[in-house]
C-alpha cells in the first residue's frame, strides 16, 4: 500500500497541495480527479520521489521509499514521455535495464508488452512514426515494462478510442488482479467511475472526497428525491421541509430536510392522485466532482 | 522478475543509448567523414600542389628552336618537349586550340617572344626565358670571338653557397600551422560534442522523457552517462582524425616529420588533454541543456558556454610565438588544451609542465561539474520556459 500522509508543497507564494492524504491500497485501482491545476500531477510526482513534499510523508509498504524500491514502481507522465526517434522495442528495453531488469528479461517483456497492445509487428518502428494513439499504448507499455509493483498513471486514457481504452483497462485490470495498486487520473469521469475501486477528488490542493464511488454517491444523495406522478405538481414548494431544487412537467427534483419531509411529500401527493415514481437521487459522478469541487 | 536494479551501471546504460543514438544519425556519420577528409587533404594537398615534375609543351618554329635547347644547371622540376613547326601562324594556332601549352616564336625587334593563349605557366616562363637568353648570349660571345666553352662557363657561374646556422631549427611556420590545427580541432570537436549533449538534454526535457528517467536513475549518473557516451564518441573521433593526420604526414611529408620529431609525442598529449579538457566542459554544455526548454533556447542558454571555448581559442592567436603570454594561457586551464601540445611541439617542455597543466584543468574540472550538476539538477524538471542562471542556481531541489 502507497500512503501519502499530509502531504504539503508549495511553488514560490502558491500553495499547491495542502495536506494531501491518500492511500492506493495494493490490488485496488484508485481513480484520482480534479479540475486541471488542482494539484494531481504534483501529488504524483511527489508519491514517486521525483519531486519533495515541504512537509509530510510517503510510504509504501510501511517505510518511506528509496530508490531501489521506487524503481519497482511504474510511472506514466502526463506529458508523456519517449524518444520521438527511438525504436519501441529498443526504448522500452532500455528503460526496463535502467529500472533493472536484465537485458534478456527486458527484451521478451517488451515484446510481449507490444503484442499485447496490438504493436508486435512495428517493433524496430521508431516512435515518431506511430499514430498518437499507438504512442500512448507504447507509453502505456514503457509503464508496465519492468513489472511494477504500483503504478502511477497521469491520464492514461486521454487520446484513445473506446477499443483501445477497454484493452488498456483490461491489461491495468489484470496487473490489479495480480496484486499491483494502481493510481490513475482521468477527466473522463465515466470512465474512472466504471474503472475504479476507489476515488479521490482533489480541488484546490485539498482532498474533498475519498472512497468507493457508490458510498460516496450514496452519502451525498440522502437528501434528494425525485416525484413522477399525473397531475400538476405546483404544490410540492409548499409542503414543510421541502424545497423545489428543478421542476418540469409531471416531474420534480426536491431537497427534503428533517427525517420525515420525505413521507409527508409522498402522502400529499398520493392524496392528490396516482404517483409513477418517487426514489431518492443518486448523482453522477460528475455531478459529486461539480458538487465537491464548487 | 524481481531484480535489483544495479545502480552503478546505469550510467552505462545512459551513455550506450547515446552513443547508438548519435552513430545512427546521418549527420553525425556525415560531419566526422567531411572532417577526415579535411585533415587528409591538409596532409596531402600541399604535397601534390608543389611537388612532382611539371611537363609542357612548347611550340617554335626553325628559327626559335635552336634557342630552346636544354640549359645546364636546370632544376629538372620542369620539363619541357619542344614541337617544331612550320610558321608563326602554325603555332599560335596550336597555342589557342590547347595543343601546345605555349609557343616560342621570333620577334620584331629581334629577341623571342614567348605566346601564350590566356597566359604561361609561371614555372614554364622562367625556364623558357632562361634558355632563350643562355642560347642569345651564347651565340653574342662566340661572335664577339669568345670560344663557345668558356661562354657556357661564364654563364653557369656557380651563385654564392649558403651556410645556415641552426639548418635543423624548426619551422616556425610549420609549427604555427600544426599548432593552428590542434586548437582548431579541439574546438571544433568540443563544440560539435558539446552541443550535442545539449541538444541531447534539452530533446529528454522537451519530450518529458527525463521525467520517466529521473523516477529511476539519479541525476548524477544521468549526467555521467551523457558526459560518457559522447565523450566517448569525441575521444574515438579525435584519435581517428589525429591519427589520419599523422599518418597522412608520415606518407606525404616524410622529412617533416623527421625534422620535427616532437609531432607524435605532441599529438600524444594533445589527445590526453583533449580528455581531461572535454570532461572540464561537456558537463557546462550539460548544463546549458538542462536550462532551456526547447530547442529554440539552446542559443540563448549555450551562449555562455560557447563563449568559454572561443575566447580562449583567438586568444592562442596572440600567443603564436614563445613567450610570457604563451607560457601563461598553457596553463590557463580553458586555454591549455590548445596551448600546450604546441609548447611540446615547439619542444619547449618537457612531461612536468603538461603534467602540471592537466592536474590544473582537473581540478576546474571538478569545480565545474559541481556548478554544473547544481544547475543540472534544479532545471532539469522545469519544463515551463528556459531558466536564467540566477534563477537554475538559486532553486532548491
Amino acid at each position: 500500500m502507497l500512503v501519502l500522509d499530509s502531504i504539503t508543497r508549495r511553488f514560490g507564494d502558491r500553495l499547491a497541495l495542502d495536506a494531501v492524504s491518500l492511500a492506493v491500497p495494493d490490488g485496488r485501482m484508485v481513480g484520482f480527479v480534479g479540475a486541471n491545476g488542482a494539484g494531481k500531477t504534483t501529488t504524483m510526482r511527489i508519491a514517486l520521489g521525483v519531486l519533495a513534499p515541504d512537509s509530510g510523508t510517503v510510504t509504501f509498504r510501511g517505510t518511506a521509499p528509496d530508490l531501489a524500491q521506487r524503481r519497482r514502481f511504474g510511472y506514466m507522465p502526463e506529458e508523456r514521455g519517449l524518444y520521438p526517434k527511438g525504436r519501441l522495442l529498443e526504448q522500452l528495453v532500455f528503460l526496463a535495464r535502467l529500472h533493472g531488469v536484465d537485458r534478456a528479461a527486458a527484451a521478451t517483456r517488451a515484446q510481449d508488452l507490444l503484442d499485447r497492445l496490438g504493436l508486435g509487428g512495428r517493433a524496430q518502428d521508431k516512435l515518431e512514426s506511430l499514430s498518437l494513439g499507438n504512442q500512448q499504448r507504447v507509453q502505456v507499455a514503457a509503464a508496465l515494462v519492468h513489472d511494477p509493483e504500483l503504478l502511477v498513471l497521469d491520464e492514461p486514457f486521454s487520446g484513445l478510442d473506446p477499443l483501445a481504452v477497454d484493452a488498456m483497462a483490461e491489461l491495468l485490470r489484470e496487473r490489479v488482479r495480480a496484486g499491483v495498486g494502481v493510481l490513475f487520473s482521468s477527466h473522463q469521469l465515466d470512465l474512472v467511475d466504471r474503472l475504479c475501486d476507489e476515488l479521490v477528488i482533489l480541488a484546490g490542493g485539498r482532498v474533498v472526497a475519498a472512497g468507493e464511488p457508490e458510498e460516496l454517491r450514496r452519502g451525498r444523495s440522502g437528501s434528494r428525491y425525485a416525484l413522477t406522478a399525473n397531475g400538476p405538481l405546483d404544490w410540492v414548494g409548499d409542503v414543510p421541509g421541502v424545497r423545489l431544487v428543478e421542476s418540469a412537467p409531471g416531474r420534480v427534483v426536491v431537497e427534503v430536510e428533517g427525517s420525515d419531509a420525505d413521507q409527508r411529500l409522498l402522502a400529499e401527493a398520493l392524496r392528490r392522485g396516482p404517483v409513477r415514481s418517487f426514489a431518492p437521487v443518486v448523482p453522477s459522478l460528475s455531478e459529486l466532482f461539480s458538487e465537491v469541487s464548487r | 522478475m524481481s531484480a535489483t536494479p544495479g545502480v552503478q551501471r546505469q550510467w552505462w546504460l545512459v551513455a550506450d543509448r547515446e552513443m547508438r543514438e548519435r552513430l545512427r544519425d546521418k549527420g553525425f556519420v556525415f560531419s566526422t567523414l567531411l572532417l577526415l577528409v579535411i585533415v587528409l587533404a591538409a596532409a596531402f594537398l600541399p604535397g601534390l600542389v608543389s611537388g612532382g615534375t611539371d611537363r609542357y609543351e612548347v611550340a617554335a618554329t626553325s628559327t626559335t628552336a635552336p634557342l630552346l635547347a636544354e640549359r645546364p644547371g636546370e632544376s629538372g622540376d620542369v620539363r619541357v618537349e619542344v614541337r617544331t613547326v612550320a610558321d608563326a601562324a602554325a603555332a599560335e594556332a596550336a597555342v589557342r586550340a590547347g595543343d601546345v601549352d605555349a609557343a616560342v616564336l621570333p620577334s620584331a625587334s629581334g629577341a623571342a617572344e614567348v605566346v601564350g593563349d590566356r597566359n604561361v605557366p609561371s614555372g614554364l616562363g622562367e625556364v623558357l626565358t632562361a634558355r632563350v637568353r643562355g642560347a642569345q648570349a651564347v651565340g653574342l660571345l662566340t661572335a664577339a670571338g669568345v670560344d663557345a666553352s668558356t661562354a657556357e662557363q661564364v654563364l653557369t657561374l656557380p651563385p654564392p653557397a649558403q651556410r645556415l646556422l641552426d639548418p635543423d631549427a624548426v619551422d616556425p611556420f610549420t609549427t604555427y600551422l600544426l599548432g593552428l590545427a590542434f586548437a582548431v580541432l579541439f574546438l571544433q570537436i568540443v563544440v560539435i560534442f558539446g552541443y550535442s549533449i545539449a541538444q541531447s538534454v534539452v530533446m529528454e526535457k522537451q519530450t518529458r522523457v527525463v521525467e520517466l528517467l529521473v523516477t529511476t536513475v539519479p541525476v548524477n549518473q544521468l549526467l555521467v552517462g551523457k558526459i560518457v557516451g559522447n565523450g566517448l564518441l569525441a575521444l574515438g573521433q579525435i584519435v581517428l582524425l589525429v591519427a589520419a593526420g599523422l599518418g597522412g604526414l608520415a606518407i606525404a611529408e616524410p622529412e617533416l616529420l623527421e625534422s620535427l620529431p616532437s609531432v607524435p609525442t605532441a599529438a600524444v598529449w594533445f589527445v590526453v588533454f583533449f580528455v581531461v579538457g572535454f570532461a572540464m566542459l561537456s558537463c557546462l554544455w550539460a548544463a546549458a541543456g538542462a536550462m532551456a526548454s526547447r530547442l529554440e533556447d539552446l542559443q540563448s542558454t549555450a551562449t555562455p558556454v560557447q563563449m568559454l571555448v572561443m575566447l580562449p581559442f583567438f586568444a592562442t592567436f596572440a600567443a603564436n610565438d614563445p613567450g610570457t603570454l604563451q607560457t601563461v594561457l598553457s596553463y590557463v586551464p580553458l586555454s591549455s588544451p590548445m596551448v600546450m601540445p604546441k609548447r611540446v611541439l615547439q619542444g619547449d617542455v618537457g612531461w612536468t609542465e603538461p603534467l602540471i597543466a592537466l592536474l590544473v584543468i582537473a581540478a576546474t574540472a571538478a569545480l565545474f561539474v559541481a556548478v554544473a550538476r547544481r544547475l543540472y539538477e534544479n532545471s532539469l524538471l522545469q519544463t515551463g520556459r528556459s531558466l536564467s542562471l540566477r534563477s537554475a542556481w538559486r532553486r532548491a531541489a
